[in-house]
C-alpha cells in the first residue's frame, strides 16, 4: 500500500504541466522579452515563441505567484494564442484567424424609410451561418475569423451582401432597398436554409403593403382584418374586428403596441381598429409555439411596432377617404441621431351628418380620432431610447331638448339670449405611453428596459342644462369603468454562438381596474360646483413574470426554441402562480420540406367580462379573485411546409393543433349580464373547452401575380357544469369552415389589382325552439309579454354560412413632390346578405286574416359597397 | 342607460343592414307540459296547466284537455281533480296550507305526459315601523321635491338563505250611493336602497332593470336591516272627498329560491326579448318532466291610513 501511494505521489508530482504547476516569480513588470526569460528560468520549462505574437515594452503580471499558463495568459492578454507542451518545452504561437470567434453585430433597416426591419434574415452564406434581426432591427452573429460573405434578406426587399475581413468585433448595417418588382405579398417569414429563424419561431409576420394594398371598407385600411384572414383565425361576427383565435375569446389575445397592452382594439364599435396603417412599421401574430418570451393571454400574442421615422429627411403622407383622413410625418429631429413619426387620423361622419341634421330637434353623432407619436434618439452605436405614445377616443352623442333662455350677466340687468340642449353620450378611448432603453452590454449581450403606461376608459353620460332665476344651472352623470395597466420590464439577448441563442427577462405589472364609478356633477344657480362620486371601486392586482428562452440548432436541420415562462399574481385574494414550459421543433426533412411542432402552457390573470359574444366597449376587464381562478390554456400543433417551385415562390403549410382551456368564463344562464343586483361574481361560471383542427396555407410570393389562399377546419367545444344540463356544446365562435382567398396583380409600376374573397360556415347561434305560459303575477307588475321562450340547448343551431367577395384597384404616380395613389373598389361585390343576428318577428306575407311567425336574419353591409381614397406621399 | 346604449348599436347597425326571411330547418318542439302553482297560507289554491308550443306558432301556450292534478301536502293526497280545459287556472277552494308545509303537485295529459313541482311554503318575516317623514329630496335632475320617506325594519332570520319582495298598494275607499267602494293600484317607488343593487363592483348607472321590488339578504344576513324607500307625497295626503280613506298597503313577501331564480331570469330574458342582440336567457324552472314553477309564499304586511273623517 505504501509503495502505491508512493510511486502514486511521484507520478502525480512528475505529471505537473504548464496549467498546473504554480510557481512565484520575483519580477512582475517588463518587456515581455524580460519576463518570459525570468519565468522560464523560475518555471523550469524552456519557452519558445513566435515573432508574430504581440511583443509589448511594459507589462505587469496581475500575481507573482501563477502557473505558467496564467503567466502567459497576462502577458499576451490582447492577442490570442496557444501553445503546446513537448516535456519540458513549451511552445507559444499566435492564433489563426480561423481559430478565433469574433461578433458581428449591427442593424437592418430599410433603405428608403430608415425604419429597422424586424425578423430580417442576416447569414454568411460561406460559413452557413446566421441569425434574424429581433424586434429592434438588432442582430449579433458570432463567426469565427477571416473573410466573411454577409448577406441580409427580408421577404419584398433587394438581399444585400457585405464581403470584409472578420478581424475583429465588428458593427455592420444593412439598408435594405425594397423590391419593386416583387412586392411583398408573404404573410410568413421567408425561408432561410439551414439557419436559426429568429423572431420567427410561430410568429406569422403580416405584410403592411398587403394590408394597404387590400380593399378595405370606406377604403380605411386595417390591420385586424388583414389578421382575420390568416388561417385559424376568425373574426367571430362579420364587420368586427375582435380576434377569434382557435377556439378562444377576444379577451384571450394580447394586442401589444410597442410592448403596451392595448385593452380595446375597436373604432365605431368594433368596425375598424384602432391602428392607423400610416403609423404601423410592422404587424405579428403568434398564435402557437409561443416563446417562453410571451405570456399573460391564452390565445395569440399581436405585436404591432410602430414606425420610428426615417433618418434622412422630413418626408410623410395625406390621406383622405370616405370615412376619415390622416396626416403622416417622420424624419430626423436635428440630426440623424433623433428621428421621430407622427401619425393623426379623424372621421368627419360628424360634421356631414351635422350638416344633414341642421335644423333638426335631435341631433346623433360620432366620431373618432387617434394620434401615434414616437421620437427616437441615438446615444450610441450601442445605446438608443425610445419615447412612444399612442392616443385615441370614439365618442357618440345626442344632443337633444334644444331652448333659448334669456340669462343674466353678472350683477347687472343685463340679460343674454342663450341657446342651451341636454346631451346623452357614451364614448371609449386608449391612452398608451412607452419608454424604452435599447442597450448592447457586450457585442453578444443585448438588453432592452421598458416602461409601460396603458390606459383604457369606457363612459356613458347625462348632461341637462335648466335656468332657474335667470341663471343656467347644469347637472351631469357620467358613468366611467376602465383599466391602468403600469408594466416595468428587461429583456436580454444573448447571441452566444451563431447556433444558440439564450433570452432571459422579467416584467411586473400593477393593473388597476375600476369596474364603474358614478361621477355627478352639479352647477347651481350659486355658482358653486359640486361633484360627488358614487360606488368608485379600485380593484387592483400585481402580476410578476419571467423567462428563460433557448434558442438552438441541434445539427443543420434541426431547431429547437425551449424555454419555461412563470408567472405569480398578488390580488386581493389568495396568490396564483403558474410555471408554463413552451417548446418549438422544426426539422429539415428535405431542402423543400419542413416539419415542425409545438407544445405550450399558457395562464391569463385578467378576463373581460362582456355581453358575450360581442366584443363592444361596454366590456369590463377584471383579475382573478378567490373565486375566479386563471385561465389557462394547453396547446400542441405539428405541421409541415413545403416550399416548391423553380425558385420557392410557393409555399404549403399544413398545420394541426389541439388546446384545451380550462377555468374560462361564461355567464350564468338565469341571471346573465344585465343582471344589476348580483356581484359579478355571482353572474358567472367556470368551465372547460377543447379545441382542434387543421390548417392550409397555400402562398404564392413572387412574380406579378401574388397572393394566397388559406383553409381552416375547427371543432371547438366548451362544458361548463352549471349551463346547458352541464352537457358539452359548442362554442359561441365554433366554426366549421373557414377559407379566404387573396390575390394581388401588378398590372405595371403603377397600377395594381386586389381581390379577397372569404368563406365561413356558420357560427352557432343559440335560437328559443318553444313558446310557454308566463303568468300574470298579483304581485308583480304586468309583462309586456304573455309567454316565456324555452331554449333547448346552448348554441342549438348555426347560422347561414357568409362569403364575400371585395375588389379593389390601386392607381399609383410619381409626382414632383412625391407619389400619388387613388384607391378605388368595392365591399361585398356581390352583394351577398350575410348574417349578422337571427330574430323571430311576425311574418310579413302573412295570408290576409292570418298571423304568422318567422325567423328573420339581419344583414351588415348587404349591398355592394365601392370605395375611394387618395393618398399622397412625401 | 345601457338599454339606451345598445338601442344606439342597433341604430347605428340599421344605417348599413337589412333584413330577410330565412329558412333554417327547427326542430318541431313544444307540447310539453306546462305547471304554474304560487301557494300561500290561508290563500284559494291555484294551479295553471298548459303545454308549450313551437316558437314560430302565434299562440303563446295550448289548452290541455283531459289534464288530471294531484296535490300533495306533507306527502299525502290533499286534492286531485281534472284541470278545467277552459280556464287558464284552476281554483281550488277548501284546501288550506301553513309555513313549512311541504307541497307535490303531480299532473298528467291524456298522452300520459306526467309532470310534477315541489315546494316549501316559507315562513313569514316580520317587519317593523322604524319611521315614515316627509322629507326633500333635491337634486338638479329632478328639482326640489317632497317625498315620504318610510323606514321598515326586517327582521331577518339567521342560518337560512331568505329571498323577500316588497309591493306597495295604494288602496282608496269612497263611499258611493251608501256603498263602500275600493280601488287598489300599485305604487312605483324609487328602488335606491343597497337592497336592490348589490354593487359591490357595479355602477348604479347601469342597474336598470326593475326586478319589482324582489331582494335577497345578501347583505344582511341573520341581522336587523332597516330598509328605505321613497314614496312620492301624493301617497301620504288624505283624499280630498269626505269620508274617503287612502291606505297604503306594504307587504313583504317570503319567497323561495326558486321564485327568485324564476322571477329574476324572467325579468332579464323578456327584457332581451327585443333586443335580438342579446343572447336568449333560460328561464328557471322546478318542473320534473316540464315546464313552470311550484312555489310558496308566505305575507306580512302593515299600512298606513290616511282617512278624511270615516
Amino acid at each position: 500500500m505504501v509503495v502505491v501511494l508512493w510511486a502514486m505521489t511521484i507520478v502525480l508530482c512528475t505529471a505537473q504541466t504548464a496549467e498546473t504547476k504554480v510557481f512565484s516569480v520575483d519580477k512582475t513588470k517588463g518587456s515581455s522579452v524580460e519576463l518570459i526569460e525570468h519565468i522560464q528560468e523560475k518555471s523550469g520549462f524552456i519557452i519558445s515563441y513566435s515573432s508574430r505574437l504581440c511583443l509589448k515594452e511594459n507589462i505587469s503580471l496581475s500575481s507573482s505567484r501563477n502557473t505558467l499558463a496564467g503567466f502567459l495568459q497576462d502577458i499576451f492578454q490582447d492577442c490570442p494564442f496557444d501553445f503546446v507542451e513537448r516535456k519540458n518545452k513549451v511552445i507559444v504561437r499566435p492564433l489563426k484567424l480561423s481559430e478565433q470567434s469574433f461578433t458581428i453585430l449591427g442593424y437592418v433597416s430599410d433603405a428608403r424609410s430608415g425604419e429597422r426591419l424586424i425578423g430580417a434574415n442576416v447569414f454568411s452564406r460561406n460559413r452557413y451561418e446566421g441569425t434574424a434581426t429581433n424586434y429592434y432591427g438588432f442582430f449579433s452573429l458570432t463567426l469565427q475569423g477571416g473573410s466573411v460573405d454577409l448577406y441580409s434578406s427580408y421577404v419584398g426587399y433587394n438581399a444585400e451582401n457585405k464581403h470584409f475581413d472578420l478581424t475583429s468585433d465588428t458593427v455592420v448595417y444593412f439598408s435594405l432597398k425594397p423590391n419593386i418588382e416583387l412586392p411583398e405579398v408573404s404573410v410568413l417569414g421567408s425561408r432561410m436554409p439551414n439557419m436559426l429563424r429568429g423572431g420567427s419561431f410561430g410568429a406569422a409576420r403580416v405584410s403592411m403593403d398587403r394590408i394597404v394594398d387590400a380593399p378595405a371598407l370606406f377604403g380605411e385600411s386595417d390591420l385586424m382584418r388583414g389578421i382575420q384572414m390568416l388561417p385559424g383565425i376568425q373574426s367571430g361576427s362579420e364587420g368586427f374586428t375582435g380576434l377569434f383565435v382557435r377556439g378562444g375569446g377576444p379577451d384571450q389575445n394580447m394586442v401589444l403596441l410597442d410592448d403596451v397592452p392595448v385593452y380595446n382594439v375597436g373604432h365605431l364599435l368594433g368596425f375598424f381598429s384602432i391602428f392607423n396603417t400610416d403609423a404601423v412599421n410592422q404587424v405579428s401574430v403568434t398564435k402557437d409555439g409561443f416563446p417562453a418570451r410571451y405570456g399573460g393571454r391564452l390565445s395569440s400574442v399581436v405585436d404591432v411596432r410602430m414606425k420610428e421615422g426615417g433618418k434622412d429627411q422630413v418626408g410623410g403622407s395625406v390621406s383622405l377617404g370616405l370615412l376619415s383622413s390622416g396626416i403622416s410625418l417622420d424624419g430626423p429631429v436635428f440630426n440623424e441621431k433623433t428621428t421621430f413619426a407622427l401619425s393623426f387620423r379623424r372621421t368627419y361622419v360628424d360634421a356631414l351628418a351635422a350638416l344633414y341634421q341642421l335644423g333638426a330637434d335631435d341631433k346623433t353623432n360620432y366620431y373618432f380620432f387617434d394620434l401615434n407619436g414616437k421620437i427616437s434618439h441615438e446615444i450610441s452605436e450601442r445605446s438608443k431610447i425610445y419615447l412612444s405614445s399612442y392616443w385615441g377616443r370614439d365618442k357618440l352623442y345626442t344632443l337633444y331638448n334644444y331652448r333659448d333662455f334669456d340669462v343674466r350677466v353678472g350683477d347687472n340687468q343685463v340679460t343674454d339670449n342663450v341657446s342651451i340642449n341636454d346631451e346623452s353620450n357614451a364614448g371609449w378611448g386608449n391612452f398608451t405611453g412607452a419608454l424604452r432603453w435599447n442597450y448592447v452590454v457586450t457585442p453578444r449581450l443585448f438588453s432592452n428596459v421598458t416602461a409601460t403606461y396603458s390606459n383604457y376608459r369606457f363612459f356613458i353620460g347625462l348632461k341637462q342644462s335648466d335656468e332657474t332665476q335667470g341663471q343656467l344651472n347644469s347637472y351631469e352623470q357620467r358613468y366611467l369603468s376602465g383599466i391602468q395597466d403600469f408594466t416595468l420590464k428587461v429583456d436580454f439577448e444573448n447571441y452566444y454562438r451563431s447556433n444558440y441563442t439564450l433570452r432571459f427577462g422579467a416584467s411586473g405589472v400593477v393593473h388597476r381596474f375600476n369596474p364603474g364609478v358614478d361621477l355627478v356633477k352639479e352647477s347651481g344657480v350659486s355658482g358653486t360646483t359640486e361633484e360627488t362620486s358614487v360606488s368608485d371601486v379600485l380593484v387592483s392586482g400585481q402580476e410578476y413574470r419571467g423567462y428563460l428562452e433557448n434558442e438552438f440548432s441541434v445539427s443543420n436541420r434541426f431547431f429547437v426554441n425551449a424555454g419555461i415562462h412563470s408567472a405569480l399574481f398578488l390580488g386581493e385574494g389568495e396568490p396564483y402562480w403558474s410555471l408554463e414550459p413552451r417548446l418549438s421543433l422544426r426539422y429539415e426533412l428535405t431542402n423543400s420540406t419542413d416539419i415542425k411542432g409545438t407544445v405550450s402552457r399558457m395562464s391569463q390573470f385578467v378576463h373581460m367580462v362582456g355581453t358575450a359574444g360581442y366584443s363592444l366597449p361596454t366590456d369590463l376587464w377584471l383579475p382573478v379573485s378567490e373565486r375566479i381562478k386563471p385561465m389557462h390554456s394547453d396547446q400542441a400543433t405539428l405541421g409541415v411546409d413545403f416550399h416548391l417551385g423553380k425558385k420557392r415562390g410557393y409555399i404549403l403549410s399544413l398545420e394541426t393543433y389541439a388546446k384545451s382551456y380550462k377555468n374560462i368564463l361564461a355567464y350564468k344562464e338565469s341571471t346573465g349580464f344585465f343582471d344589476y343586483s348580483t356581484t359579478w361574481e355571482d353572474k358567472l361560471t367556470t368551465g372547460s373547452g377543447e379545441s382542434y383542427g387543421g390548417e392550409l396555407l397555400f402562398q404564392k410570393n413572387k412574380g406579378d401575380l401574388t397572393g394566397w389562399i388559406g383553409y381552416t377546419y375547427a371543432r371547438t367545444t366548451v362544458h361548463f357544469p352549471e349551463l346547458n344540463d352541464g352537457k358539452s356544446y359548442p362554442a359561441r365562435f365554433d366554426r366549421r369552415h373557414d377559407a379566404s382567398l387573396f390575390m394581388n396583380y401588378r398590372f405595371n409600376s403603377r397600377v395594381t389589382g386586389s381581390l379577397t374573397w372569404m368563406f365561413g360556415s356558420g357560427n352557432p347561434v343559440t335560437l328559443p325552439e318553444e313558446k310557454y305560459y308566463a303568468p300574470g303575477l298579483d304581485w308583480a307588475k304586468p309583462s309586456d309579454f304573455g309567454y316565456s321562450e324555452g331554449v333547448g340547448s346552448l348554441n342549438n343551431y348555426r347560422m347561414p354560412s357568409f362569403h364575400r367577395l371585395d375588389l379593389g384597384v390601386n392607381f399609383t404616380k410619381k409626382k414632383k413632390r412625391g407619389e400619388r395613389t387613388w384607391s378605388f373598389g368595392v365591399i361585398n361585390a356581390y352583394g351577398r346578405q350575410n348574417p349578422f343576428l337571427l330574430y323571430f318577428s311576425e311574418s310579413e306575407n302573412n295570408p290576409e286574416g292570418s298571423a304568422m311567425r318567422q325567423l328573420k336574419q339581419l344583414s351588415l353591409f348587404p349591398f355592394p359597397i365601392p370605395y375611394v381614397r387618395y393618398s399622397f406621399k412625401f | 342607460m345601457i338599454k339606451n346604449w345598445h338601442i344606439l348599436i342597433l341604430l347605428a347597425l340599421a344605417f348599413f343592414s337589412c333584413e330577410k326571411e330565412i329558412e333554417i330547418e327547427m326542430e318541431e318542439r313544444g307540447g310539453r307540459l306546462v305547471l304554474y302553482s304560487f301557494i300561500a297560507p290561508d290563500s284559494i289554491l291555484q294551479v295553471h296547466l298548459s303545454k308549450s308550443v313551437s316558437h314560430l306558432s302565434v299562440d303563446d301556450f295550448e289548452r290541455v284537455y283531459n289534464g288530471n292534478i294531484t296535490v300533495y301536502r306533507n306527502d299525502r293526497i290533499v286534492d286531485d281533480f281534472i284541470f278545467p280545459f277552459d280556464e287558464s287556472w284552476a281554483n281550488r277552494y277548501g284546501v288550506n296550507f301553513s309555513s313549512g308545509d311541504s307541497i307535490l303537485i303531480e299532473a298528467f295529459d291524456g298522452s300520459g305526459q306526467s309532470v310534477s313541482g315541489k315546494t316549501i311554503i316559507p315562513d313569514t318575516v316580520p317587519f317593523l315601523w322604524a319611521d315614515t317623514a316627509t322629507v326633500v329630496r333635491s337634486d338638479n335632475k329632478d328639482g326640489e321635491r317632497k317625498v315620504l320617506n318610510c323606514k321598515l325594519t326586517i327582521s331577518d332570520p339567521a342560518v337560512i338563505k331568505n329571498y323577500y319582495q316588497l309591493i306597495i298598494f295604494e288602496q282608496i275607499c269612497r263611499m258611493e250611493e251608501g256603498v263602500v267602494k275600493c280601488e287598489q293600484k300599485r305604487v312605483v317607488y324609487d328602488k335606491t336602497d343597497p337592497v336592490f343593487f348589490v354593487q359591490s363592483k357595479e355602477g348604479s348607472l347601469i342597474g336598470e332593470i326593475d326586478f319589482d321590488g324582489c331582494f335577497s339578504d345578501t347583505l344582511f344576513n341573520g341581522e336587523n336591516y332597516n330598509l328605505e324607500v321613497d314614496l312620492p307625497l301624493e301617497y301620504a295626503t288624505v283624499p280630498d272627498q269626505n269620508g274617503a280613506s287612502r291606505k297604503i298597503y306594504f307587504l313583504l313577501l317570503s319567497h323561495t329560491r326558486g321564485f327568485y331564480d324564476y322571477y329574476r331570469s324572467r325579468v332579464v330574458a323578456e327584457y332581451g326579448y327585443d333586443l335580438p342582440i342579446i343572447d336568449p336567457i333560460r328561464i328557471y324552472n322546478n318542473i320534473d318532466g316540464g315546464l313552470g314553477l311550484v312555489t310558496g309564499y308566505n305575507v306580512t304586511s302593515d299600512s298606513l291610513i290616511f282617512d278624511n273623517g270615516i
